[in-house]
C-alpha cells in the first residue's frame, strides 16, 4: 500500500475516523495502531509480519533483561543478542545473495569458476528501517538513555507505526515511545502543518516520478547519449531521489502529525549544503543520526585520533545499508572519503584561513562544489554497475563531442535544474516561514488545494518509492 | 466526556472539514481541467471516442432498420465507411440496412472484450438483435508485445469500459486496482493521471529518445512535414466550416454512423485537400518511421501471438454471438510493401485463423492480400486512405456480406 494511491487514502480515512472517534483510550489506540499498521504492512506481504514482530518481541524482552541486571557483562550479552538477531535478520534477507555473488565473482576472478547459485529470498519491505529502530531501543536501554518498558503494546505500536514503518524516518524509542504511550491531542496548527507536509510530499513524489524519465535515459544507455543529456540525467536523478525520499518522509511526518505524533525533520534542504559534512547533517537526518550515535560513537568517534577511520567505516557501512550491491559500498566509501577530506581540510591551515573569511562568493563556491560532489556520488548510487558509474563520470569530465545532443536538450536541462531548485525552495519556505504560513488561511488553503490538484492531475498513483528497496 | 476528549474530537472534525475542502476543491479543479481540455484541445487523453461509443450503444441497439456492426481497431475506424457500405447494398442489392462503425484506436482484445460486453448489454436492454456482426481480427494487436504496450492506457480505458459490477468485483481480486479504478471512473472523469503524465513523459523522456531521429531528418523530409501541417490545417478548417456539428470526426457520431468524415461529405476544395494529405502522408521516410513504430509497439513483422489476447478475441466472438444473427471475422487489407510480414509469422497467423474457424465455427474473410488494394490506397503503414482505400473496402465488404444478409 503506497502513500500515493487511492487505496492508501481510503485506508487513512478509515484509520483516522476510528482513531478519533472509536478508539479513544490510550491502550485501545495502541492496539488499534498495531492492527492498522500490520494491515498496512500486509498490503505488501503478510508473510513477513512475524519477522517484524520477532524483532520487536526479542528487543522488548532483551531490554527488560538489560534493565534488570546490574552486571555489565550480562548487560553486554543481552545487548549482543539484540544486535545479532537484528543484524542476522537483515543479513539473511538482504545480504545473503550479495555475499554468494561476491564469493562467486571473486573465485571466478582467481580462475576458480564455480556456480554457487543464489537463494530465492524476498527482501521484506522496510526491513532496514525497523531492525535499526528496534535495535536502537535496546542500545538506548543499555546506555541508560531510556528505561525499559513494561507494557508491550505501546512498544510494538511504536515499532510498527505505519507512517514510518517501511521507509522511515528511523525513530529512536525515546523520541516516539512516550508519545505512543500517551497519545497527545494535536493542535489545529499540527493538523494544518500535517496537511502541508502531506501535500508537499505528494508534490515532491510527483515531480520525482517525472524526473525519473531523463534519469532513466542516462542510466539505461550511458554510452549512447550526449554530454548535455548526461548532465541532465545526473541532475535529474539527484532531483528524483530527493523528491522521492524526502517526499515520503514528509508524508510520513504529516500523517503522524495529524494525529498529534511528532516525528523530527528528516531532510533539511540538503542540496543547499556547503560541505559534505553539512550535507549529511541535512540528508536523511534520522539515518545519519543513527549511524553517528550507534556506530560512529561506538567505534570511538573523534577520540584517539581515529576520526578519519571511524568516519570511513561508518559511511562504508551506511552505504551498504542502502543496498546489497558494490555500487552502494563504493557510494558509501566515496562519502567516507569526501567527509574525511573535509575534516582534514578544516583542520589544515588553509581551512582555518578560509573559515575566517567566509563571504558570499566563497559560500557560493563551497555550495557549488558540494553539490557537484554529491551528484558524482549519486552516479555510483544509481548506476547499474561500478563500470557504468566510472564511464558516466569520465564522460562528464571528458565529453565525446561526436555524440550530438538532441534538440531541446538544453531546455530539458534547464527544466530539471529549475525543478530541483523549486523543490528546495518549497522546503526552505515551509521550514523557514512555517508559523507565518500556517497563520494565514488565505495562503495555506490555496497552496494546499493547488498542491493536491497538481498531484491528483499528474501524479502516477502506484509508482513505488525508491527507498522501499532498502 | 472530559475536556481532553472533547478537544480531541473538535480537532478531528476540523481535520475532516479541512480534508473535504482541500480534496473536494482539488477534485473539482481536476475535473474542470480535463473537461475543458477535452472540449478545447480535442482527444488529448485518447479517451473521447471510447467514451462517445459507450454513450451511443443504446442508440445503436435501438435502431429500427436491420443493423450491421463492424467492430475492431483503428483499421476499422479509418478504413470502413458505414454510409458507402449501406449505399452499395441499397443501390446494388436493394437491401435496406444501417451499419455502424465501432472501430477504436489504441485497442487490444482485452479492452475490446469489455466493449463487446457493453454492446451485448445494450442489445439485451433493447431486446433487439444485430443482423450481422463483423469483427476485425487484427494480428498485430494480438501479439505478446502488444500485451504490454502502453500500460498507462490500460487503467484509463478499462475504467471507462468496465461496468460498475466489474469494477466492484475488483475489490476482492485486487484492492489497489479497485481503488484506482474508482478514482479514475468517478473522481477523475475517466482520465487517468497516467494519460496526463503521458504528455509530460513525452516532453522530458521520450522526446529525448526521438529527438535524435528528428535531428537526422533530411531537408526533403522536413519540407514534407511542413507541407503536411499546412494541408492538415486546411482540411481541418474546411471540415469545421462545412460540418460544424461533426467536425470532431473521431468522436462517435450518429450522422456518420460512427464512421469518420467521408469524401461524400466534402466540397471539392476539401476533397482536394484530403487527397493532397493522403499523398503527402505516403512520403517514404514517414511510412518507414510509421512501420518502425508498429514493429516496436506490436511486433507487426514477426507476429509472436499472445495466447491470452487470442482467448480474449475468442470471447469477443462469443459475446457477439449472444446478440447477433450472424457473426463473421475479417482481416483488414495490409500494406505489404511497407509491412512485409515474414513467412513464419504468416504461417502462425494461418494456424491461428484455422483454430478460430474450427473452435468458433465462424467465417473468416481475409482481405490482407486482396488484389483490390494497392499501396496507394493506404495513407500510412496500416490504415486505408479516406479518398481511395476506405471507399473500395466498404463497397467490397458490402458485396461480400450480401449473401449473409440475404439469409434472413
Amino acid at each position: 500500500m503506497l502513500f500515493n494511491t487511492p487505496l492508501f487514502f481510503g485506508f487513512a480515512c478509515v484509520f483516522f475516523l476510528l482513531y478519533s472517534f472509536v478508539f479513544t483510550k490510550n491502550n485501545s489506540r495502541a492496539l488499534f495502531v498495531i492492527a492498522s499498521s500490520l494491515l498496512f504492512y500486509a498490503g505488501w506481504d503478510y508473510r513477513f509480519i512475524p519477522l517484524l514482530l520477532l524483532s520487536g518481541v526479542i528487543d522488548f524482552f532483551v531490554a527488560q533483561h538489560i534493565a534488570k541486571t546490574d552486571d555489565i557483562v550480562q548487560k553486554k550479552r543481552f545487548l549482543l543478542i539484540s544486535i545479532v538477531v537484528n543484524l542476522g535478520i537483515l543479513g539473511i534477507f538482504k545480504y545473503t545473495n550479495f555475499m554468494i555473488d561476491s564469493v562467486q565473482e571473486t573465485l571466478t576472478f582467481f580462475g576458480a569458476a564455480v556456480s554457487l547459485g543464489t537463494l530465492e529470498i524476498v527482501l521484506p519491505v522496510g526491513i532496514s528501517f525497523y531492525t535499526f529502530q528496534s535495535m536502537s531501543y535496546t542500545i538506548d536501554v543499555y546506555r541508560g538513555d531510556t528505561h525499559a518498558r513494561k507494557n508491550f503494546t505501546p512498544f510494538i505500536a511504536t515499532l510498527s507505526f505505519f507512517p514510518q514503518l517501511v521507509a522511515g524516518p528511523i525513530l529512536r524509542a525515546r523520541q516516539i515511545l512516550p508519545q505512543i504511550e500517551n497519545f497527545p491531542t494535536p493542535s489545529i496548527n499540527d493538523v494544518k502543518y500535517g496537511f502541508v507536509l502531506i501535500t508537499i510530499g505528494l508534490v515532491k513524489k510527483t515531480i520525482a516520478d517525472i524526473l525519473a524519465f531523463p534519469a532513466q535515459t542516462l542510466f539505461n544507455n550511458p554510452d549512447a547519449i550526449s554530454w548535455i543529456e548526461t548532465v541532465t540525467g545526473v541532475l535529474a536523478f539527484a532531483g528524483q531521489i530527493y523528491g522521492d525520499f524526502s517526499g515520503y518522509s514528509d508524508i510520513a511526518i504529516g500523517i503522524a502529525l495529524i494525529i498529534g505524533i511528532k516525528i523530527p525533520l528528516n531532510f533539511n534542504t540538503p542540496y543547499f549544503s556547503i560541505s559534505p559534512v553539512d550535507f549529511w547533517k541535512r540528508w536523511h537526518i534520522s539515518l545519519s543520526g543513527w549511524l553517528r550515535d550507534y556506530l560512529y560513537i561506538s567505534l570511538g568517534g573523534n577520540r584517539g585520533g581515529k576520526q578519519i577511520r571511524n568516519v570511513f567505516i561508518t559511511m562504508l557501512l551506511g552505504g551498504l545499508w542502502h543496498g546489497a550491491a558494490w555500487t552502494f559500498v563504493v557510494w558509501g566509501a566515496y562519502h567516507g572519503v569526501i567527509i574525511s577530506l573535509t575534516h582534514m581540510i578544516r583542520e589544515s591551515r588553509i581551512g582555518k584561513f578560509f573559515s575566517n573569511k567566509q563571504g558570499k562568493l566563497l559560500t557560493f563556491c563551497m555550495w557549488l562544489f558540494t553539490f557537484y560532489l554529491v551528484c558524482i556520488g549519486w552516479v555510483f548510487f544509481r548506476a547499474e554497475s561500478i563500470g557504468d558509474a566510472f564511464s558516466i563520470i569520465a564522460f562528464l569530465h571528458m565529453p565525446d563531442t561526436s555524440i550530438a545532443a538532441a534538440p531541446y536538450a538544453g531546455v530539458i536541462l534547464a527544466l530539471v535544474a529549475i525543478t530541483i531548485f523549486f523543490i528546495h525552495a518549497l522546503d526552505y519556505s515551509i521550514i523557514r516561514f512555517r508559523e507565518g504560513i500556517l497563520k494565514r488561511y488565505w495562503l495555506v488553503l490555496p497552496l494546499l488545494i493547488a498542491g493536491q490538484t497538481f498531484m491528483i492531475l499528474i501524479g502516477e498513483p502506484g509508482y513505488e518509492f525508491i527507498y522501499f528497496q532498502f | 466526556m472530559n475536556s481532553s476528549t472533547s478537544s480531541s474530537k473538535k480537532v478531528a472534525l476540523y481535520t475532516i472539514l479541512l480534508a473535504v475542502v482541500i480534496l473536494g476543491s482539488a477534485t473539482w479543479l481536476v475535473n474542470a481541467f480535463t473537461d475543458n481540455t477535452e472540449k478545447n484541445a480535442g482527444d488529448v487523453f485518447g479517451i473521447q471516442r471510447i467514451r462517445s461509443v459507450i454513450n451511443s450503444l443504446d442508440y445503436i441497439a435501438n435502431t429500427e432498420t436491420p443493423s450491421v456492426i463492424v467492430f475492431g481497431s483503428s483499421l476499422i475506424k479509418d478504413g470502413f465507411s458505414p454510409r458507402y457500405y449501406d449505399e452499395a447494398l441499397k443501390s446494388q442489392h436493394n437491401i435496406d440496412i444501417t451499419s455502424f462503425n465501432l472501430g477504436l484506436g489504441n485497442m487490444k482484445p482485452s479492452y475490446q472484450l469489455l466493449l463487446a460486453k457493453r454492446i451485448k448489454e445494450a442489445h439485451q436492454r433493447s431486446g433487439k438483435k444485430v443482423d450481422l456482426a463483423i469483427i476485425e481480427f487484427n494480428p498485430f494487436l494480438t501479439t505478446k508485445k502488444r500485451e504490454n504496450f502502453r500500460p498507462f492506457m490500460t487503467e484509463q480505458v478499462s475504467a471507462v469500459l468496465m461496468s460498475p459490477e466489474e469494477i466492484h468485483n475488483l475489490a476482492f481480486e485486487d484492492t489497489e486496482r479497485y481503488a484506482r479504478m474508482l478514482s479514475i471512473r468517478y473522481l477523475r472523469n475517466g482520465v487517468s493521471a497516467e494519460a496526463i503524465t503521458g504528455g509530460i513523459r513525452f516532453l522530458v523522456g521520450a522526446a529525448q529518445d526521438q529527438a535524435p531521429s528528428i535531428g537526422n531528418f533530411t531537408k526533403d523530409h522536413l519540407q514534407n512535414l511542413s507541407e503536411r501541417r499546412t494541408i492538415q490545417k486546411q482540411l481541418r478548417d474546411f471540415i469545421t466550416q462545412e460540418h460544424p456539428l461533426t467536425k470532431k470526426s473521431h468522436v462517435w457520431n450518429p450522422v456518420t454512423q460512427g464512421g469518420l468524415i467521408d469524401m461524400m461529405d466534402l466540397s471539392s476544395k476539401a476533397k482536394s485537400a484530403a487527397i493532397a494529405l493522403s499523398n503527402n502522408m505516403r512520403y517514404p521516410k514517414t511510412l518507414a518511421l510509421d512501420a518502425q513504430g508498429r514493429i516496436e509497439c506490436c511486433d507487426i513483422i514477426d507476429l509472436e501471438f499472445s495466447e491470452p489476447l487470442f482467448k480474449d478475441f475468442q470471447n469477443i466472438i462469443k459475446e457477439f454471438k449472444a446478440f447477433s444473427n450472424h457473426v463473421e471475422v475479417i482481416l483488414m487489407p495490409s500494406n505489404r510493401t511497407i509491412i512485409p510480414t515474414n513467412k513464419e509469422a504468416l504461417e502462425r497467423q494461418k494456424a491461428l485463423l484455422g483454430r478460430l474457424e474450427k473452435e468458433e465455427q465462424i467465417t473468416v474473410r481475409n482481405y490482407q492480400d486482396h488484389p483490390a488494394f494497392a499501396p496507394s490506397m493506404f495513407y500510412d503503414a496500416t490504415h486505408l486512405a479516406m479518398d481511395t482505400g476506405r471507399i473500395t473496402f466498404s463497397q467490397l465488404l458490402a458485396q461480400n456480406t450480401v449473401e449473409t444478409l440475404k439469409k434472413d
